[in-house]
């Protein structure tokens, strides 16, 4: 056995990235409805050129 | 179906991803509002993906219950990866490589209703459920394939591409025909 202080790894500097989200919040989000469609629609057409619906 | 569009949509889902979690890294956004943007990245690629696969530009309510079944588990995904980042267990360079696999994921949204769409009732009643759907992330590979359903007289087929399948895409190739989950 060692010393533990010498076996102990360097911790790298953990950054700020601000408060965790809540996983409620995440999960809110799957309450889907009619205006999901519709922005899924839309993202149809920005992010797939030349496709022209179903 | 072409795969070019399920390719394209791929990406765009990953490049969306990826220019989020640079922002995060560069300190232009937090955690809180790359977490948010993700959610609304991919609720947007699996629904368009979900249309697509069931020919249509809508979704009825149990098709949309579907595509939420899969955001649930995502967005769990989601918050444990956060968590990473947090706790700086996850690098940056691990984090972009992450979010490279997300956009494959959309596509079983895609394939389950493919398959859904596809479905003979009373012809194969007595097949085998298809448990998984390809870019689920329920095989060894993790989706991290080109594996696809075919829908032909006889049921579902899972359907491989040559030297690069996991032992679990085999056995699903193997095990075909199927009806729709």
């Amino acid at each position: 056995m060692g010393n533990p202080q010498q076996q102990e790894k360097p911790k790298e500097t953990r950054r700020d990235f601000g408060d965790m989200p809540e996983l409620e919040d995440l999960l809110a989000l799957v309450e889907l409805d009619d205006s999901d469609i519709i922005e899924a629609q839309q993202w149809l057409e920005d992010n797939t050129p030349g496709y022209g619906g179903a | 179906m072409s795969t070019d569009l399920l390719d394209a949509m791929a990406r765009a889902t990953t490049d969306a991803l990826t220019r989020l979690t640079e922002r995060l890294y560069s300190g232009q956004i937090n955690l809180v509002q790359w977490s948010l943007g993700m959610a609304g990245e991919l609720k947007d690629a699996h629904i368009a993906n979900a249309m697509i696969g069931a020919g249509s530009d809508s979704l009825n309510l149990p098709q949309l219950a579907r595509a939420g079944g899969t955001l649930v588990d995502e967005y769990k995904h989601l918050f444990d990866f956060a968590q990473g980042i947090a706790d700086g267990s996850v690098s940056e360079a691990q984090a972009l490589s992450r979010v490279a696999q997300y956009g494959k994921a959309t596509q079983q949204d895609y394939w389950r209703e493919y398959a859904q769409a596809q479905e003979k009732l009373d012809a194969w009643a007595g097949l085998p459920v298809l448990q998984n759907s390809p870019g689920d992330g329920g095989t060894q590979c993790h989706g991290n394939c080109h594996c696809a359903l075919d829908s032909r007289d006889d049921g579902i087929h899972w359907v491989i591409q040559a030297g690069e399948n996991c032992e679990d895409c085999l056995s699903l190739a193997a095990g075909g025909p199927y009806r729709p989950r």
